[in-house]
């Protein structure tokens, strides 16, 4: 419930559409999405990114790759890793201010850290 | 076919005037062209994985069409431009994140792409039928040589493959000895009772003959079992359905549950043009360990799927 409560303030103060909290294996642990978004499917697809993003870092030594974020003409998806544990997922319209966006999202993260332990 | 020499210009200003280290054509997950500093291999593999995986999105949420994929850390930004629906380019820039720079070298360069968007499809097609022919007839493929491909990789896969396999069919040879219905206790009585009976010992002239002959059979060698692969494999290919099940589990198990739809896509990929046989499901563990990103378990899972073809 914690987790949630979190996410529902991301996505209200951000002015996102949803967000998902997910494990490093693709599991869901939270999530607050629109109608008609597959919870377990943004989930996976999530952790995957992030984890080959982290693979292309990884040639290049340059230590963890923390967000990764994807434009398309209907909007924003953006991953950001919690930890070493959890990744956390947004979904934002196109017309968000990217820049409050990625603060909120900062905020939440350490949140998510704290209740992550 | 040949790259236009105009693009390869143009890849290399950019490549100059952004000072990147790395930037690469893509269609689909494949790298078609690309300069960079880097020496290893796996950075285009990786990066072309990122790019068909994030393209997968539209799947998730429909009409998103893919524009740009950006990351970056303290001193590095990674930058994808999608040009069309399979064509994209990709760059990283190992310095101060700068991601208006990056992008405006992503969109000068997809106007002047669109150009070759034809040639660069040709290209990735000839590319994909070579491989294939060259996994069907390893002698006798078309050797078309673009510096995207690596090859000696590809050699690599296959020598890996085929001492794995020649583990496996030694082992099958083993098993298949030992595979033989356990008879029932009154089953051995009434044959040991045939057997006392009608025993007659042959003469040691046929003893010798017999000896002999056995002798002379000799396990056949490796490279007849590969040029036979098709009809033995179909012959042993009983239960395919299921192990390709099992393996799945072992997949999803390592990759989490996004792993039933990769399965599921890969599978349909990998099988559309070739033969359910043990040596292509070897081949199909392969290609699906190279999903997984962490080592050990990459590892694990090809350890655990391959045990299930020696039950085959």
């Amino acid at each position: 419930m914690k987790y949630y409560d979190v996410l529902e303030n991301l996505v209200r103060d951000a002015g996102a559409e949803g967000a998902v909290l997910v494990s490093v294996d693709g599991l869901a642990i939270a999530s607050v999405l629109p109608a008609g978004v597959d919870e377990d499917r943004v989930a996976a697809m999530g952790a995957a990114i992030l984890s080959l993003g982290e693979r292309v870092t990884a040639e290049l030594n340059k230590g963890q790759l923390e967000q990764l974020y994807i434009k398309g003409s209907t909007g924003y998806v953006i991953f950001t890793g919690v930890k070493d544990v959890a990744v956390l997922g947004v979904l934002a319209p196109a017309n968000a201010k990217l820049g409050l966006l990625l603060m909120e999202i900062q905020r939440a993260i350490k949140k998510l850290e704290t209740e992550l332990g | 076919m040949e790259l236009p020499e105009e693009l390869l210009d143009l890849i290399n200003k950019a490549y100059r005037d952004a000072n990147l280290y790395y930037i690469g054509i893509f269609i689909k997950n494949k790298e078609i062209v690309s300069r960079t500093s880097s020496k290893s291999d796996k950075l285009s593999i990786s990066f072309g994985r990122l790019i068909e995986r994030s393209l997968e999105l539209n799947e998730i949420l429909p009409n998103f069409k893919e524009e740009f994929l950006f990351s970056e850390g303290k001193d590095y930004s990674l930058f994808v431009y999608y040009v069309e629906e399979e064509l994209s380019i990709g760059m990283i820039h190992i310095g101060k994140p700068n991601f208006s720079m990056l992008k405006i070298v992503g969109l000068d360069l997809a106007k002047e792409i669109k150009k070759y968007k034809d040639q660069l499809k040709e290209i990735y097609l000839q590319e994909v039928q070579t491989i294939t022919i060259k996994e069907e007839t390893s002698e006798e493929a078309t050797q078309v040589k673009q510096e995207v491909f690596k090859q000696d990789e590809n050699r690599d896969f296959f020598k890996d493959e085929i001492n794995e396999l020649e583990k496996v069919l030694s082992f099958k040879e083993y098993e298949l000895k030992e595979d033989i219905t356990q008879p029932s206790l009154e089953d051995i009585l009434t044959t040991q009772k045939e057997e006392e009976l009608s025993y007659e010992p042959p003469p040691l002239e046929e003893i010798l003959t017999a000896k002999t002959e056995e002798e002379k059979l000799e396990p056949p060698s490796l490279e007849q079992i590969i040029s036979d692969r098709g009809s033995v494999s179909e012959d042993s290919l009983i239960n395919t359905e299921e192990i390709l099940e099992k393996i799945k589990n072992e997949f999803v198990r390592e990759i989490g549950p996004f792993g039933m739809l990769l399965f599921k896509k890969k599978k349909e990929e990998y099988f559309k043009t070739r033969n359910v046989t043990k040596f292509e499901i070897l081949k199909f563990i392969q290609l699906l360990a190279e999903e997984i990103s962490v080592e050990k378990r990459r590892n694990e899972f090809i350890e655990n799927a391959k045990s299930l073809l020696i039950n085959l």
